[in-house]
C-alpha cells in the first residue's frame, strides 16, 4: 500500500501533549503492617486474645481494661523489605532482572494506658498500621520505570482508647482512629521519539502530598471464660484519606533539541495540585488463646477488607486531561496466625510462631509499585522483664511466594516477584 | 427434539470417562498442532513488513510472518529482502519543528538482495497487491509483484506448489485503501465491489485448504481510522498551539471543491503541503482562500461508504473462514482498541497517534516495527488457540528501553 511521497505535513506542537499524559501512575495497595509491638511480634502477631499489654490499642482495645495503674509501652520495628523481579515477554522479557534499593521503614509505636477506675482504663496509641516504602534500584534505567520508581507510605495513627470491664473476665473496648497520611510517588514520563520511533524518557514526574487527615474507630472484647482461655474480637474501622499535593515535571534530556523543546512546551510548568483519596481497609480479627502451665499458645485470623482498594483516581484539578483512574480490584483477604510461648522463668520468656497472609491483589495489578503476592512469616521473639519493667524483642522473617503477573498484568510489565522482608522489633514497657 | 441428541452427548462423555475408552470422534474433528515446516505468507504490504513507505530489509526483519517464523525456530524462513534505502526510500523525519516535515531518507533506491533464491519466498506478500491480484497477478513491470513473485506464478500459486503445512492469509487492504490515499472512494475503480472480494478472498481461502495446510487468516482494519486520514483537523489550526483557529469564537472550516468542508469530512496527510502553503485555507484566516483538491478529502459520504464497505468485507472474510474452520485474527478490533485506548507496554501508551503514537510509522498507514512486534502477538494468540505453540514476541527491544541481548 505505498503511500504519495515527499509529503510536508503541518502539525503543531501541542501534538506531543496528547502523548505526555497518556502513562499509567503510580499505585499503592497491599500495604497493611502488623508490627506493632514486639510482644505481640514473637506470637507471630497472634495476640487479639491476649491483648496484655499496652498494644492492645492496636490489636484490641478491650485488652487495656484488664492494665492495671499507668503503663507505657515503647518501641520500633526495623522493617528492611526487598523485592527482585525476573521478566518475562512481551515485556521486558526474559533476561530482565531489577530489584529494589533496600530502604528501611522504622515503623514506631507507642501505647499510654491509665486506670482510671478499677473497671476504666484509657488509653492512647500511636502506631503504624500501614505503610509502604518501594524503591527500585538504578531508578533512571529501569525497565518498570514508567509504573513506578518509588513509592511511599508515611504517616501514623493517633488512637485514644477506652475500654471498660463488664465482669471480672469480659471487658470492651473502643477507640477514636485518627490517621494522619502522605503519599510520595516517583515515575518516569515516556515519549515516543519521533525521529527513532523509540520510547524515550521525557520528564520525571513527582506526587508528593501534604500530611492527611482521615478518622475512623476501632472496637474490641475480650473474654475469659477460664483462667487458662481468652478470646478475643477486634474491629477497625476503614478510613479514607483525601490527599491533596503537588505534581512536578522535571524534562529529562531526549538528545534531541527539537524534541526537547517541544517537551517543555507540553509539560505543565511549575508545579500542579493534584488530588487523590484511598480508603484504607477494616482489619476484624478474631483470636483464642490457651495457657497450659508455662506454656501459652494463641490462634488468630484477620480479614483485611481490601475491597476498599478498587480504583485509584488522581486527579490534577487544573489539567483534567493528566487525570486518571487506576483499576486496582483488590480483594478481602485473610491473615492465619499462629504463636507459641513458654516461660523459662520469672525472667525470661521466649516465644515463636508462624502467619500465613493472603495478597489481596489479583495478578493484573501485580506492579512494580506494590508486587504483591502470598506470604508465610516465620517468627521469633522473648522478653526480659523484672519488676514494673519489661523488654521484648520480636524479630520476622517474611518470605514472600514468587508470583507472576500470569502475562494479565494492566500495564503489561510482565515477570515474577520475589519479596522479602526482615524485620525487629523491640519494646520497653514500664508500669508505673 | 433436543433430548435424545443431549443424551447422546452424556453418553459420549461418559465413554469418554471410562478408562482405556477410544476418542470419542466430536463432529469437527480437533486439528492436531501446527506446524511451522513449511510455512508460507500470502498478504499485501502490512504481512510483507512495510514501514515508512518502503519496503526495505531492516524492517522487513520485523514483518509479522517473519516473527512468527521465529518464534517458531523456523530456520530458513525467506523474505523479498530489499537492500538500504529500500524501495521506494525509506521516509525519516526530517525536521520536527516549526512544522513537521517527512520525506524519502534519499534519491535513490534499494535493490532486490536475493532475487536468486531457487525457490519461492516464504514471504509472498506483495505490497499493493489486492485479493485478486493474490490469486491472478504475475508480475507488473518491475513493481513489487515482479520483485517478490519472480515469475514463478501469483502468489497463492507458489504458495500452493510448495506444499504448505501452515499459510497466514492477512489480504484485502488495498480492497479499501487506495480509495483513502486518491481521497475518492470510487465503486470498481479504487473500491473493489463487494462481491468480488468475497468471490476472490473465497477462493483464496478454498486453494490454500485444499493444499491440507493450516490456515489462519486475518481481518482488515477501518481504513478511515488511520493516522493518514485521521491527523489534520477540518478547520483551520494554528500551527503554534495545533488549537483550531477561532474567528469571531467560531473555527473556520478548510474549503474543499464545494466550499467549506462539513463535519465529518477527513483531510489526509497529502493535503499537508498543500496547507503549509496557504491553500485550503480562506482569506480571513490567512490563507489563499483556493480550495482543496478531491484527492486529499474525503467527504462524510466516503467515509461512511468506507466504513461500511470494511465491516461488510469483514463480514465476509468471518463467514468464509469460520464456514473453513479457519481461525481469524481480529485486527480490526485490534486497531479500535489502540484508536480508544491506547496499548500499553510496561506503563507506556502507545496511541494511534502521527509521529509519537508508536504503533503507525511516518507514512500515516503502515505500522511501525513495534506496531508489527505487537500485531505478531496478536497472531501468535490466535495461533496458540488453534494448536500453535509459540512463544510472545519480545516487545522489549522495538520499544528502545531494553536492549536486544538482555531481552531475548
Amino acid at each position: 500500500m505505498p503511500t504519495p511521497s515527499g509529503q510536508s505535513v503541518a502539525l503543531a506542537a501541542a501534538l506531543l501533549a496528547v502523548s505526555i499524559a497518556g502513562a499509567a501512575p503510580a499505585r499503592a495497595a497491599g500495604f497493611a503492617l502488623f508490627e506493632q509491638g514486639a510482644r505481640g511480634m514473637g506470637f507471630a502477631g497472634a495476640f487479639t486474645a491476649q491483648a496484655s499489654d499496652p498494644s492492645a490499642i492496636f490489636h484490641n482495645a478491650a485488652g487495656i481494661a484488664f492494665l492495671r495503674g499507668k503503663q507505657i509501652y515503647l518501641g520500633g520495628t526495623l522493617v528492611a523489605p526487598s523485592s527482585t523481579f525476573e521478566g518475562a515477554s512481551p515485556f521486558p522479557g526474559e533476561g530482565v532482572t531489577e530489584k529494589t534499593d533496600a530502604g528501611l521503614l522504622i515503623p514506631p509505636s507507642a501505647y499510654y494506658t491509665h486506670a482510671l477506675a478499677p473497671d476504666i482504663v484509657a488509653g492512647v496509641g500511636v502506631h503504624v498500621p500501614f505503610g509502604l516504602r518501594s524503591r527500585w534500584a538504578n531508578p533512571a534505567a529501569y525497565s518498570g520505570r514508567f509504573i513506578s520508581r518509588s513509592a511511599e507510605l508515611t504517616g501514623f495513627a493517633l488512637n485514644p482508647t477506652l475500654a471498660v470491664k463488664l465482669a471480672d473476665r469480659l471487658a470492651v473496648g473502643a477507640g477514636l482512629d485518627l490517621r494522619f497520611s502522605a503519599v510520595k510517588l516517583e515515575r518516569s514520563v515516556p515519549l515516543v521519539n519521533p525521529f527513532t520511533q523509540r520510547v524515550v524518557d521525557a520528564a520525571a514526574l513527582d506526587l508528593e502530598s501534604d500530611m492527611s487527615t482521615g478518622i475512623g474507630f476501632n472496637l474490641g472484647v475480650l473474654a475469659r471464660p477460664s483462667e487458662t482461655t481468652s478470646v478475643g474480637l477486634a474491629y477497625r474501622h476503614k478510613v479514607k484519606v483525601d490527599y491533596e499535593g503537588a505534581a512536578t515535571f522535571t524534562p529529562t534530556p531526549t538528545g534531541n533539541a527539537q524534541l526537547d523543546a517541544l517537551v517543555v512546551s507540553a509539560l505543565p510548568p511549575g508545579t500542579q495540585p493534584v488530588t487523590t483519596s484511598v480508603t484504607f481497609p477494616a482489619i476484624a480479627s478474631v483470636g483464642l488463646a490457651q495457657r497450659w502451665g508455662r506454656w501459652l499458645f494463641e490462634v488468630d485470623v484477620n480479614w483485611y477488607q481490601w475491597s476498599t482498594f478498587d480504583r485509584l483516581a488522581i486527579d490534577f484539578t487544573e489539567r483534567p486531561d493528566l487525570s486518571e483512574v487506576i483499576v486496582e480490584d483488590y480483594g478481602d483477604a485473610f491473615q492465619y496466625r499462629f504463636g507459641l510461648e513458654r516461660e523459662l522463668s520469672e525472667t525470661w520468656f521466649v516465644r515463636g510462631g508462624y502467619f500465613w497472609d493472603e495478597t489481596p491483589s489479583p495478578p493484573a495489578s501485580v506492579s512494580p509499585l506494590l508486587s504483591d503476592s502470598n506470604r508465610h512469616g516465620i517468627a521469633l521473639g522473648g522478653t526480659w522483664n523484672r519488676g514494673r519493667l519489661r523488654l521484648d524483642a520480636g524479630t520476622w522473617l517474611v518470605l514472600g511466594v514468587e508470583r507472576s503477573t500470569a502475562g494479565v498484568n494492566r500495564d503489561r510489565y510482565e515477570g515474577s516477584y520475589k519479596n522479602r522482608a526482615f524485620t525487629f522489633g523491640l519494646s520497653l514497657g514500664y508500669e508505673f | 427434539m433436543t433430548r435424545p441428541r443431549r443424551l447422546a452427548a452424556a453418553a459420549a462423555a461418559l465413554a469418554a470417562l471410562a478408562p482405556g475408552a477410544p476418542p470419542v470422534s466430536a463432529q469437527t474433528p480437533t486439528p492436531g498442532p501446527i506446524s511451522f515446516s513449511a510455512y508460507y505468507s500470502i498478504g499485501d504490504s502490512l504481512a510483507a513488513g512495510y514501514v515508512n513507505n518502503s519496503l526495505v530489509e531492516t524492517h522487513q526483519a520485523n514483518s509479522v510472518p517473519a516473527l512468527l517464523a521465529r518464534q517458531a525456530g523456523v530456520a530458513d524462513f525467506q523474505q523479498p529482502l530489499v537492500t538500504e534505502p529500500g524501495i521506494p526510500p525509506e521516509y525519516v523525519l526530517r525536521q520536527l519543528v516549526p512544522t513537521p516535515i517527512v520525506g524519502p531518507k534519499a534519491v535513490s533506491t534499494g535493490a532486490p538482495r536475493n532475487s536468486g533464491l531457487g525457490r519461492s519466498f516464504n514471504n509472498l506478500a506483495v505490497p499493493g497487491a489486492t485479493v485478486a491480484d493474490a490469486l491472478g497477478r504475475t508480475g507488473d513491470n518491475g513493481g513489487f509483484h515482479d520483485i517478490v513473485l519472480r515469475g514463478r506464478g501469483a502468489q497463492v500459486a507458489q504458495a500452493v506448489a510448495a506444499r504448505p503445512s501452515f499459510v497466514t492469509v492477512w489480504i484485502g487492504n488495498n480492497d479499501l485503501l487506495g480509495a483513502v490515499i486518491a481521497g475518492r472512494a470510487l465503486e470498481g475503480v479504487t473500491v473493489t465491489p463487494a462481491a468480488e472480494f468475497r468471490a476472490a478472498f473465497e477462493q483464496v481461502i478454498a486453494a490454500l485448504q485444499a493444499t491440507g495446510a493450516r490456515v489462519v487468516a486475518a481481518n482488515l482494519p477501518d481504513v478511515t481510522g488511520i493516522p493518514y486520514a485521521t491527523t489534520l483537523q477540518r478547520v483551520v489550526v494554528n500551527a503554534q498551539t495545533g488549537q483550531p483557529l477561532l474567528v469571531d469564537g467560531q473555527p473556520v472550516p478548510l474549503l474543499g471543491p464545494a466550499g467549506p468542508l462539513p463535519p465529518g469530512t477527513l483531510v489526509t496527510l497529502a493535503a499537508g503541503a498543500l496547507l503549509a502553503q496557504g491553500d485550503g485555507i480562506p482569506t480571513t484566516a490567512g490563507g489563499r482562500g483556493t480550495p482543496l483538491p478531491d484527492e486529499v478529502i474525503l467527504d462524510p459520504g466516503e467515509v461512511s461508504f468506507l466504513q461500511d464497505r470494511v465491516n461488510a468485507n469483514n463480514q465476509a472474510i468471518a463467514e468464509i473462514c469460520q464456514a473453513a474452520g479457519v481461525p481469524v485474527v481480529d485486527v480490526n478490533a485490534f486497531y479500535r482498541a489502540v484508536l480508544s485506548g491506547g496499548y500499553v507496554v510496561g506503563g507506556v501508551v502507545l496511541t494511534n497517534n502521527f509521529l509519537t503514537g508508536g504503533v503507525i510509522s511516518l507514512d500515516g498507514v503502515h505500522p511501525t516495527d513495534l506496531g508489527y512486534a505487537i500485531l505478531a502477538n496478536e497472531w501468535i494468540r490466535v495461533i496458540n488457540q488453534a494448536g500453535g505453540e509459540l512463544d510472545p514476541v519480545n516487545l522489549g527491544p522495538y520499544t528502545g528501553l531494553v536492549t536486544a541481548a538482555a531481552g531475548n
